[in-house]
C-alpha cells in the first residue's frame, strides 16, 4: 500500500482524456499490440483512475484484454524480465 | 443466423497437410450444419503468452463464419475431441445475419482495398505495427510506460498515503 511518492511528480498536470474517445481506435482483443499499452509489465490491467479512459472504454477495454488472455495472447501474469 | 469469430490454437509442430484436413474438416462441420465460412485467417505460429497444453508456441486460425448456434457447439465438440487443439475460443458477433446481405457487403469492400477499412476484422495484424508509434508519442509520458511508476504517482492524489 504504502509506496514512496516522487515528489516530482505532483507539479505535474496529466492528460486524462480517454484515448479511444479522441483517437477513434477500435478495441478489439486479437489486437494484443494495442491492448498491451493498458496492461502493466506483469499484465494487469491498468485502472482508469491512471489511464483516463472513460467507463465506457474501460469496460470494452476490459472484457477485450480478458478474451486476449483466455486465447494466450496476454499473460495473465508475468514476470517483468520475459 | 448469427455470425460468430472462432479462434483455435493447434499445436506448432504439425505439418501443413494436418493442418489443412484440420481446417478442412472444421469448415465442414459448419456447412454440414448450414452455416457459411466467411474468411479463415492463418496468423501461423505464435507464441503463447502462457504455457498451455506444454507448449510454448501455437498455429493461431481464425474462423469467421455464419451459422445457426448448434453449428458452434458441434464445432466446439469437435475441438474439444481433437487433441491437436490445444486452446479455442468463440465469439458472437452479431445475431439475426442476413447472409446474403453480408455477403454483399464484404463483396463492397474488398473492391476498395486501397483505403485501410476500419472494421472488426481488419486490425488483427496490419495495425499492430502501425498504431502504438504515434499513440505513446501523444498520450503522454505516463500511459507509455505505466507499470510500477505509474501506480507510485497515483497515491499522491489520496492525501493519506503523502506523509509516509
Amino acid at each position: 500500500m504504502v509506496r514512496p511518492t516522487k515528489r516530482r511528480r505532483r507539479v505535474f498536470h496529466r492528460r486524462k482524456v480517454c484515448r479511444f474517445c479522441t483517437d477513434n481506435i477500435e478495441i478489439d482483443y486479437k489486437d494484443s499490440q494495442n491492448l498491451r499499452h493498458f496492461t502493466t509489465e506483469r499484465g494487469k490491467i491498468i485502472p482508469r483512475r491512471i489511464s483516463g479512459n472513460c467507463a465506457k472504454h474501460q469496460r470494452e477495454l476490459t472484457r477485450a484484454i480478458k478474451r486476449a488472455r483466455s486465447i494466450a495472447l496476454m499473460p495473465f501474469s508475468s514476470t517483468a524480465t520475459q | 443466423m448469427r455470425r460468430y469469430e472462432t479462434i483455435y490454437i493447434l499445436r506448432p509442430d504439425l505439418p501443413e497437410e494436418e493442418i489443412e484436413s484440420l481446417s478442412q474438416r472444421f469448415t465442414k462441420v459448419i456447412t454440414d450444419h448450414g452455416g457459411k465460412v466467411l474468411n479463415e485467417d492463418r496468423w501461423g505460429v505464435r507464441t503463447l503468452a502462457y504455457i498451455v497444453k506444454k507448449q510454448r508456441k501455437g498455429y493461431y486460425v481464425l474462423l469467421d463464419f455464419v451459422a445457426e448456434s448448434d453449428a458452434l457447439a458441434e464445432l466446439e465438440r469437435t475441438f474439444k475431441m481433437i487433441e491437436n487443439v490445444i486452446r479455442f475460443f468463440s465469439m458472437l458477433k452479431e445475431t439475426d445475419v442476413d447472409l446474403e446481405a453480408l455477403e454483399e457487403l464484404l463483396k463492397e469492400k474488398q473492391k476498395k482495398p486501397s483505403r485501410p477499412v476500419t472494421d472488426e476484422k481488419a486490425p488483427s495484424e496490419e495495425p499492430a505495427e502501425a498504431q502504438p508509434e504515434p499513440q505513446a508519442a501523444e498520450g503522454g509520458e505516463e500511459e507509455a510506460q505505466p507499470e510500477e511508476s505509474a501506480a507510485d504517482e497515483h497515491e499522491e492524489t489520496e492525501p493519506v498515503e503523502q506523509g509516509v
